[in-house]
């Protein structure tokens, strides 16, 4: 072998040497990072996503408005479209801790129970909160007396990814609570600084006759504090289960709509496919099915859904 | 170690370095975000996590008051959870494994005490807090298990490591044509370079890109040529050398051979008077050519050493110094001398250019000519003086010799005459030492012309133009 060819083999080896340490090296350099990484600990402070409720402004004389605690609590209808536009737009939740001028857990469980009563959901002494220590809510939830217990609340804002870092209004965060009772099931988004309620969402089991009416739409936009007269006018739907009610001068709309869903039993036909004409009628718009093994209903519950909206052109150009 | 082997290092090393870098920077970098990101799940959880708790708390708020041995509470907890009271003692937990809480902060601060364990199992995130709900108060662990963070992270620095052989496997063989290829021609130079040096001055290369090692090429195309130009030149001077050598002696012996001979036969023998004259006449004549030739050398060596000062002087005056030289050579051979000198000044030495003038003149008398005619004229910027014959002239195939030191047209006839070869070299010299440029055209029957033509002082072209 001449001197060249020596080198060459050399280099070779050498080359081959320095890949494979390099190698080695870099899974030496990965793995003390890893454990630096993965021995971690320490204390993270959870900065709220929301600043602190502003307090109301005083008067152009200077004197403290009488009425300024009311009015805390009120949103105009500007920023109740801003705050719905934002919500459709979000793509995350973020839970937090209430700031100040938030309302707490128990008071969002008690605008709840408020809310469900006031919408004729729901009598006043069946409410968790009047049983709530008492050692008695807990067992008559699950029992078919017409008692609601609160089963989960949880304060959240809808963030966008790339606003992440700002901190937002108060009244952008919401509380959801969750109840449920031998009769009725509830989930309802309430207002973290109103306390009102915007959207709901309630399974009955019994009182299958309600449907949707003039009086629960004017009465839900009440509650929900919109700060404006209504327009004469209601949208309802063809198949005659929902309704949508404008706000005056405003983009805003109060939405209601009903469905049942059905759980049957049978030979597992499908639904649709039946020709019979209990099943046709029962492909209709206010029917959704979730569960069907056959002909024989087993379960029929309604599903009635509230909601403040914007119209989806509106919310496109904002 | 060669160039080759070099270049082949420096590439490894430098891709393996650059490619080994970036891969712990970016996986690094992924990992730190994931651990980052699931961190903030894990607090997102645990946040989700304590508000069922304060839930399960405000329904059933006697929930924490039962039996020492642990608390039965409905399972909404959607990561593995830990409840331990103010005593710190456990009071509920669905882990499978029961971490080690570093310590427990019952301050209300909005900091949560996180920590990473690692265990057999996999990868857990442990998040801390004190919960209150009304009169109840509890610590609330929660678990977030990033196991598959960690197995991601393993598995990308694998397949990178993958990446890395196989990028590696096709990148050796490419390196290595790579290497090839940037040292081939400088492999080729060098074999040039032994080539030329072997005496081969002949030896090019092929220039194919213009980059440096082209760039180098074609300098060392340059520099060979010149070499070779050189050594050629250096040959020539040489061989030149040789010549004039072999020139010399032979016309040296060629008279003292004679000389000798005749001297010897007259030391030897008493010769009458007539052929002691005869003898004595060949011994003259040889002797009159080897003073003729000695004095030519001299005055080519003589001007090789010398600096001449050249000074304008009108052509026509330097031809009117120099007539009586020429005109009583002429008239002694028969030989009719026509002049025709236009205006003009050319810088000249008047001695050079008599003794060219003279060489020039005599040897158009040799050639047996009857007619001389010698012209003066300008023409653009410069003096051209030409010396015309109608003698026997020289063959053309010859013409680029006869300004070679001892070169003879007709030697025979020519050492009759008392020439020894040099008076064209010298012409040649002169013209040389005054920048001039000298013609010879003959057609070998009809005579010949020689032309010397001078560039034209400044002031003499302002003259011409005016």
């Amino acid at each position: 072998m001449n001197r060249v060819h020596k080198w060459t083999l050399l280099c070779f080896l050498f080359a081959a040497f320095f890949v494979l340490g390099s190698m080695a090296g870099m899974d030496f350099i990965l793995q003390k990072r890893e454990n630096r990484l993965l021995q971690e600990s320490g204390s993270e402070e959870t900065e709220p996503p929301v600043a602190v409720w502003r307090e109301p402004q005083a008067d152009e004389a200077g004197r403290p408005d009488v009425s300024s605690e009311e009015k805390a609590r009120q949103l105009t209808v500007e920023q109740m479209e801003e705050v719905i536009n934002y919500r459709d737009s979000a793509t995350d939740e973020v839970l937090h801790d209430p700031v100040s001028g938030q309302i707490s857990m128990e008071e969002a469980i008690a605008c709840g129970e408020q809310w469900l009563v006031e919408m004729g959901f729901l009598e006043e002494e069946h409410t968790g909160s009047k049983n709530a220590g008492s050692g008695q809510a807990g067992i008559t939830a699950g029992e078919n007396n017409g008692q609601i217990l609160c089963r989960r609340a949880s304060l959240g804002i809808k963030k966008e990814r790339r606003n992440s870092q700002v901190p937002m209004e108060p009244y952008y965060s919401f509380w959801t609570v969750r109840f449920s009772g031998g009769t009725v099931n509830a989930v309802l988004s309430v207002n973290a600084v109103t306390g009102s309620v915007w959207d709901a969402e309630i399974t009955l089991y019994n009182d299958m006759t309600r449907k949707f009416s003039w009086e629960t739409l004017d009465l839900f936009t009440k509650l929900a504090g919109v700060q404006a007269e209504f327009e004469n006018y209601v949208d309802i739907n063809k198949t005659n289960t929902g309704a949508t009610l404008a706000v005056k001068d405003s983009y805003l709309r109060a939405q209601v709509e009903y469905y049942d869903i059905v759980v049957a039993v049978g030979n597992g036909e499908d639904w649709n496919a039946g020709s019979d004409e209990e099943d046709q009628s029962m492909a209709r718009d206010d029917i959704r099915v979730t569960e069907y093994y056959g002909g024989r209903e087993m379960h029929r519950r309604r599903i009635i859904e509230y909601h403040l909206i914007l119209p989806v052109a509106f919310s496109s150009s904002s | 170690m060669r160039l080759f082997h070099k270049i082949f290092l420096c590439f490894v090393i430098i891709f393996s370095i650059a490619f080994q870098a970036a891969g712990i920077l970016l996986i690094n970098f992924a990992y730190e975000n994931a651990v980052e990101q699931e961190k903030k799940y894990a607090l997102q959880q645990f946040q989700y996590n304590k508000y069922i708790l304060q839930s399960i708390l405000y329904s059933e708020p006697e929930i924490l008051q039962e039996e020492e041995s642990g608390i039965e509470i409905r399972d909404d907890f959607t990561v593995p959870v830990a409840l331990y009271d103010t005593d710190r003692r456990c009071i509920y937990t669905n882990m499978a494994v029961q971490p080690d809480i570093p310590y427990f902060d019952d301050s209300v601060d909005g900091r949560l005490i996180f920590w990473i364990v690692r265990r057999d199992e996999g990868c857990f995130i442990y998040v801390q807090d004190y919960v209150r709900q009304g009169e109840s108060a509890v610590y609330l662990v929660t678990e977030s298990d990033i196991s598959s963070v960690v197995e991601t992270h393993r598995g990308m620095a694998a397949y990178f490591q993958r990446i890395y052989l196989i990028i590696l496997c096709i990148g050796f063989p490419l390196i290595f044509l790579l290497t090839s290829f940037f040292t081939g021609p400088i492999k080729r130079v060098g074999g040039a370079a032994r080539r030329i040096a072997e005496g081969r001055y002949s030896e090019r290369i092929r220039v194919g890109t213009k980059d440096e090692i082209g760039e180098l090429a074609v300098d060392f195309n340059q520099m060979a040529e010149k070499i070779e130009e050189k050594i050629s030149e250096l040959s020539e001077a040489a061989r030149a050398k040789e010549d004039f050598t072999a020139n010399f002696a032979h016309e040296l012996k060629t008279p003292l051979t004679s000389v000798i001979g005749y001297a010897d036969m007259l030391y030897q023998k008493a010769l009458p008077r007539e052929q002691v004259k005869e003898a004595a006449g060949y011994i003259l004549h040889e002797g009159m050519r080897l003073e003729a030739l000695s004095l030519k050398l001299m005055d080519l060596f003589v001007m090789d050493k010398q600096d001449f000062i050249l000074e304008e002087t009108p052509v026509a005056e330097l031809f009117g110094n120099l007539m009586p030289g020429i005109e009583p050579l002429c008239r002694k051979q028969g030989v009719r001398l026509k002049r025709e000198i236009a205006a003009g000044t050319i810088a000249a030495d008047f001695d050079l250019f008599k003794t060219m003038i003279l060489n020039l003149v005599d040897n158009a008398v040799k050639a047996e000519c009857e007619d001389i005619r010698i012209t003066g004229e300008r023409t653009e910027g410069k003096y051209r003086i030409c010396i015309q014959d109608n003698g026997k002239g020289i063959p053309p195939a010859e013409l680029g010799r006869i300004t070679e030191a001892f070169y003879m047209v007709d030697k025979s006839r020519s050492r009759k005459q008392h020439g020894a070869g040099l008076g064209m070299a010298l012409v040649a010299k002169i013209a040389e030492l005054h920048k001039a440029e000298l013609q010879i055209k003959s057609d070998g029957r009809t005579g010949t012309r020689v032309c010397i033509t001078f560039c034209l002082p400044e002031g003499g072209r302002d003259e011409q133009s005016a």
